[in-house]
């Protein structure tokens, strides 16, 4: 019975692609090479000024707060307000099929939306989902997944370094708070948190994204 | 070679105000290198007023050799943005050591770690990315 959904499911893909592509047969893009041709098509503005202009705002976060623990909060909050609009900007302008699922949605984020806007190419790294049912009571067998997001080069982050008395400062908490927000306007609600930090001293840069629920969309009626 | 040519590497801002000093030898002591180093920026200004004629005068200026003692010789490079580095060399370096490599990529480092944000000229030191950054320009020149 599985393989059966799957050839179904399979067929209604090449049809839809074929649709819109234009082309008979065509196979999935490699979401990487799209990532790069959507990059290619925005405009640019410096990288240099885009850090300078993050580090002002984390530095005035952190000199109006103080808590290292109040700036992250404050950096997600921004990024929330980043990510539920710019996931129009992105369907708008990525020819980017529905996802079959969240291992597809992590795909896309990390090589097609990462690539066209920060102009870096990120890695996503796939967990297995759980098998049993969720403890917020998701049938048994829909299972609710998780990637990573790995960043090897970070423009946010190039020439910082913290200073030891904010060491506990998360700099790219803008990052979680943009996935929180773009993939809740499409249904998803997840969590997000930097499991490693460069600046810490990692090797790379790690957003944990785990999907928490997938919210119906929900149709209000208009008349009164 | 046994001994690094470097002695010692510093900055100073457009007012003169140490911003780095980093000895790479345990002689001379600290306080003969600092007295070296102010020592040697008049001369600096001397050599940059010379320079300043000149037709087609460069942003950044190497100006070599300012200052020789019987057993060092000091090296300096005005940044077009006002800072002074320093380079201290042991007489026995060879003679025509040509400088204006290292003093450009270590003025490069002096920009990355300008743009910390948590960098601040009044309150905090060079962050330590500009420390490694010298200590490798400084190992890759000396030997």
């Amino acid at each position: 019975a599985a393989v059966a959904t799957d050839a179904r499911r399979s067929e209604g893909r090449a049809r839809h692609e074929a649709r819109a592509f234009g082309r008979a047969n065509m196979p999935p893009p490699p979401y990487q090479r799209l990532g790069d041709i959507e990059f290619s098509k925005m405009d640019k503005v410096s990288s240099e000024l885009f850090t300078l202009t993050y580090g002002a705002i984390v530095t005035q976060l952190v000199a109006d707060l103080e808590d290292s623990g109040q700036v992250a909060a404050q950096l997600d909050k921004m990024g929330y307000g980043i990510g539920v609009r710019i996931v129009d900007e992105f369907l708008a302008r990525a020819n980017v099929r529905m996802c079959q699922n969240f291992e597809e949605t992590g795909e896309v984020v990390a090589k097609v939306a990462f690539k066209m806007f920060l102009g870096v190419a990120v890695e996503c790294r796939h967990t297995p989902p759980p098998q049993a049912a969720g403890a917020d009571g998701t049938p048994a067998g829909e299972s609710l997944g998780s990637f990573s997001i790995v960043l090897h080069d970070n423009p946010l982050t190039e020439f910082v370094e913290v200073p030891p008395e904010h060491e506990g400062l998360v700099y790219c908490s803008v990052l979680c708070g943009v996935l929180r927000g773009a993939l809740e306007m499409v249904g998803m609600r997840v969590e997000c948190s930097v499991v490693a930090d460069q600046l810490k001293g990692d090797e790379a840069t790690v957003i944990s994204v785990v999907l928490k629920e997938i919210v119906a969309e929900q149709y209000h009626d208009d008349e009164a | 070679r046994a001994m690094a040519s470097v002695v010692c590497v510093a900055v100073l801002d457009r007012k003169n105000v140490p911003l780095y000093i980093k000895p790479f030898a345990s002689d001379p002591g600290e306080l003969d290198l600092h007295y070296i180093i102010h020592g040697s920026l008049d001369l600096v200004e001397e050599r940059q007023q010379l320079l300043r004629g000149r037709p087609a005068p460069q942003a950044d200026q190497y100006l070599g050799m300012v200052h020789a003692t019987t057993d060092f010789r000091v090296y300096a490079y005005a940044a077009n943005s006002g800072e002074k580095v320093l380079a201290v060399l042991r007489d026995d370096a060879p003679s025509n050591v040509d400088l204006r490599p290292f003093f450009q990529q270590l003025h490069r480092h002096l920009v990355n770690a300008k743009c910390n944000p948590f960098y601040n000229a009044e309150d905090s030191a060079l962050p330590p990315a500009f420390d490694r950054g010298v200590t490798q320009l400084v190992g890759a020149l000396g030997g």
